[in-house]
């Protein structure tokens, strides 16, 4: 089982690795680079909430606070977007202290509300710091292409960027998910009382894994910036929040694979509905999109991955442990 | 020779409601004590105290010299007081193995660590065959013993157990107290709410009895069960014609 | 500030007050009773708005006589809604709440932008132009109507649920659930009952915006963001809060918006949100603890 759980990995990584090359077509290739890079921002979701547990709906705000950060060092400051992401990383960081010490004991639907709202703030700033930000004309970043100004003419290399940011977040991801850091916050997500009597400062390690996650979804905002090259107030839009926490539900939350999965199967998918069915009906590919969306959290509340896991049937199968327990119970 | 954990002057007020009042003890390193008393005594209550649950209005709680009193809950773990909880917290979808290691992981930084000592408590709480069983499906006794372990593997000078015991058939119960007098065996000075008497005299060094938030006697379990203040407040005169 | 401009701004506020104290008292009362904090509100409310538009555009209802279609129209739509999408995520984890709602929420717009194409609809009627002139305070009559249907239905509602055995049983629900089904109360039809109710009081109060405000696919998510607010503020759960709340919210904005840019309208609310969470989180009248984590 072992072998073919790791066959599997090295087959994943090799046809992630090769799959745009096979296409031409800009659409599709377009599809990989997306399917990456909301992968990624989907992990970086993941840690605090699917393992913490804590239902963010403001992660524009971290995403957005990347690419603005890229952009205005870029163009106003003339520094390479490689520094200016790690400088939108350290901001988001610093914003995710502010909103996590104001809703870090807040229970999930107001932890979610919470998050929205602070993220329709900086979307309203965004706005209206015109100044700043250009408000609602948006960031247009010149086409000139190049290694230090991380803009390339080919999608691809977007593609091997996408990609390398993706596989680290994933590889950090499991890697979190066997370590204590991990342990402690899926304990503070199952019982917090029970969690902060065994030792854990749970304030702490949420608090951790907030900035955690608030780095590595600015990373991806500043790779979005400067692969479309243009983008306005609305990428702090409670959609983009609403987005990429779905990827990570829809796939498995609280699983290292799970964002992934879901990114690639929702991606393709809204994409398909939009060219498809776009153009016959404005809203029609929404409501599609929507209508999946209600019924896969209704009848797959665990996430797709939890329909792979009987490929994986693991060391123990839970049948057979739950009847020893029953057998325990009746001694 | 100093007291391991040291209660001075105790006071733990609800709004107008006195839980707790003026209560002093001393328990020793290596005892087993038992805290009795009934309903509403305020047992629960000064357990949560002592481990940081409840902030106390008046007085200290000293472990080892070390004010422990008011100090939150993860600090007051990590000075060497673990407790269970009278209602039992599992981590429903941890496994009992994984819960086990939550509590490891306080002294264990790696995970290969912390999963052995995790395993070598399972072991000592008979239930390393349920491992890789999920908390949630475990049945209520099985839980309670879960959160002995839990507590147990973050390597505590002082376990707090609340009421471990209840809903315990009478032929597991001399089970239980074994292992926890092997637990005791180990070094680990322990502190028990039980409302099974039979255990409590069994096991307890000595006995302490809470009545209406006030300490109403202290003393090995023979002395305590003839008191006949004990007698008539709460072990009631059947039990004393018994013993 | 002038004494008269202070009273103008007053009454406006306390009149934008009510309508939002109406928007917010069906997302409350389904919070309170439920514990499913309803992220398809807004939604319910254009569904309102739209019903009520082609009443009066199509059916040429007058739009006030227009409420006694849209309360129960949105009664059975809140019906349907619970019975197909809500019920299925009772005593499910937070996860499948929010997301079952936020995904619905997404559906409902859509469906809209398909049946109604994305243009910007409104009444243009005498009455929803008529003004009221108190000396010299002027105010809009259709906001007066609106302010004074929200003050009866939530009269009315509390009445109902004060007086009547019905009313009685969904209190009873609200506190607890499982000492209420002790009781014989039977809990999943109180839950559909009360969601139905919390849709229709929605469903009006789309009815009453309908003359003052203009309808599009996406008008929920400008109302959905106050009520939340609202209903924060007045604590999750209270009627009376909602109440309180909305008026407070409704002379804020009123006069904020007179003091700083009105593009920054919303962020005031937000803000003002996430102070109460961070210094009352229960609200002025809530249910101490709802909003924490389990302690």
């Amino acid at each position: 089982m072992r072998a073919v759980k790791y066959l599997l990995l090295v087959l994943a990584i090799v046809a992630a690795a090769v799959g745009p090359l096979v296409t031409s077509n800009s659409f599709v290739r377009d599809l990989w680079v997306l399917v990456a890079m909301w992968g990624a921002v989907a992990t970086a979701w993941n840690l605090i909430g699917g393992y913490a547990g804590g239902l963010s709906l403001g992660h524009a705000a971290f995403f957005g606070i990347g690419a603005y950060t890229s952009s205005l060092f870029y163009l106003d400051l003339h520094l390479s977007p490689w520094l200016g992401a790690l400088a939108g990383g350290v901001v988001a960081m610093l914003s995710a202290l502010v909103i996590g010490f104001i809703t870090i004991r807040l229970r999930g639907p107001f932890f979610a509300l919470a998050t929205l709202a602070f993220a329709a703030i900086l979307g309203i700033a965004a706005t209206n710091l015109t100044a700043l930000t250009h408000g609602a004309e948006g960031m247009t970043i010149p086409f000139a292409p190049g290694l230090g100004h991380a803009i390339f003419a080919s999608k691809l290399d977007y593609y091997y960027v996408a990609l390398a940011l993706l596989l680290a977040y994933v590889a950090l991801t499991w890697w979190i998910s066997v370590s204590r850091f991990g342990y402690y916050l899926v304990a503070i997500r199952e019982n917090e009382d029970a969690a902060q009597a065994l030792g854990i400062d749970a304030v702490r390690v949420k608090l951790a894994a907030t900035l955690l996650s608030a780095f590595m979804t600015a990373l991806v905002g500043s790779f979005y910036a400067q692969y479309r090259l243009f983008f306005e107030p609305s990428i702090f839009a409670t959609d983009i929040s609403v987005q990429i926490a779905l990827f990570a539900i829809i796939g498995g939350m609280g699983t290292v694979w799970g964002p992934l999965l879901g990114a690639a199967i929702l991606v393709p998918v809204t994409g398909e509905l939009q060219s498809w069915l776009g153009s016959s009906l404005p809203g029609i590919d929404a409501f599609v999109y929507g209508a999946i969306l209600v019924l896969a959290i209704l009848f797959v509340p665990n996430g797709f991955v939890s329909l792979l896991r009987p490929l994986f049937a693991a060391k123990h199968p839970p049948a057979a442990t739950q009847q020893a327990a029953e057998a325990e119970a009746k001694t | 020779m100093s007291a391991l954990l040291q209660l001075r002057n105790v006071e733990k007020r609800f709004g107008g409601l006195l839980a707790v009042k003026d209560f002093n003890l001393d328990v020793e390193p290596g005892e087993i004590v038992g805290l009795i008393g009934p309903n509403g005594a305020g047992k629960t209550t000064l357990f949560s105290c002592i481990a940081g649950y409840h902030r106390i209005t008046k007085g200290s709680i000293v472990l080892d010299g070390h004010e422990i009193g008011n100090r939150p809950a993860f600090e007051v773990c990590r000075a060497g007081v673990a407790r269970t909880f009278q209602v039992v917290k599992p981590f429903a979808r941890m496994t009992v193995l994984q819960s086990a290691m939550v509590g490891a992981f306080l002294h264990h930084r790696d995970a290969a660590s912390a999963r052995r000592v995790a395993l070598e408590v399972l072991g000592r709480l008979h239930m390393e065959h349920l491992a890789h069983v999920e908390a949630r499906s475990l049945t209520l006794v099985l839980k309670k013993r879960l959160e002995v372990a839990r507590a147990l593997a973050t390597q505590p000078r002082l376990l707090l157990l609340d009421e471990v015991m209840a809903g315990l058939s009478p032929g597991e119960v001399p089970e239980l107290l074994d292992v926890i007098r092997s637990i005791n065996a180990g070094g680990v000075t322990v502190l028990f709410v039980e409302h099974i008497m039979a255990a409590v005299m069994t096991i307890a060094q000595r006995v302490v009895v809470l009545h209406g938030g006030e300490l109403l006697a202290d003393g090995t379990p023979a002395e305590v069960s003839r008191d006949p203040r004990v007698v008539a407040a709460y072990l009631g005169e059947e039990y004393a014609a018994g013993a | 500030m002038t004494f008269q401009l202070f009273v103008q701004l007053l009454a406006a506020g306390v009149l934008l007050g009510g309508v939002y104290a109406l928007i917010s008292i069906g997302l409350t009362l389904i919070f309170g009773v439920m514990r499913i904090v309803n992220f398809a509100h807004g939604e319910f409310l254009m569904v309102g708005m739209y019903l009520s538009y082609y009443l009066v555009t199509a059916a040429h209802m007058n739009p006030y006589l227009a409420l006694i279609v849209v309360a129960p129209g949105l009664y059975l739509f809140g019906l349907l809604v619970e019975m197909t999408v809500i019920k299925p995520t009772v005593g499910q984890s937070d996860v499948v709440q929010v997301f079952a709602t936020v995904g619905l929420s997404i559906v409902l717009q859509a469906a809209a932008l398909m049946a109604f194409s994305a243009n910007v609809m409104g009444l243009n009627l005498p009455i929803t132009n008529a003004l009221l002139h108190l000396g010299w305070l002027t105010i809009g009559v259709p906001q007066v109507l609106a302010f004074v249907a929200a003050m009866l239905v939530a009269a009315a509602l509390f009445a109902f649920l004060g007086r009547t055995d019905v009313g009685r049983a969904i209190r009873a629900t609200a506190q607890d659930r499982s000492a209420a089904a002790l009781m014989g109360i039977d809990v999943p039809a109180i839950y559909r009952l009360t969601f139905a109710l919390g849709t229709a009081m929605t469903g009006l109060a789309g009815a009453l915006l309908m003359p003052i405000y203009s309808v599009s696919p996406d008008v929920g998510t400008q109302f959905v963001l106050v009520a939340f607010v609202v209903v924060v503020l007045g604590g999750m759960g209270s009627v009376s809060g909602a109440l309180v709340g909305g008026l407070l919210i409704g002379i804020v904005e009123t006069f904020s918006g007179f003091v700083i840019d009105p593009q920054w309208k919303a962020a005031i609310y937000f803000i003002i949100f996430l102070i109460v969470l961070v210094v009352r989180p229960a609200g002025l009248f809530g249910i101490r603890g709802s909003e924490e984590t389990a302690s």
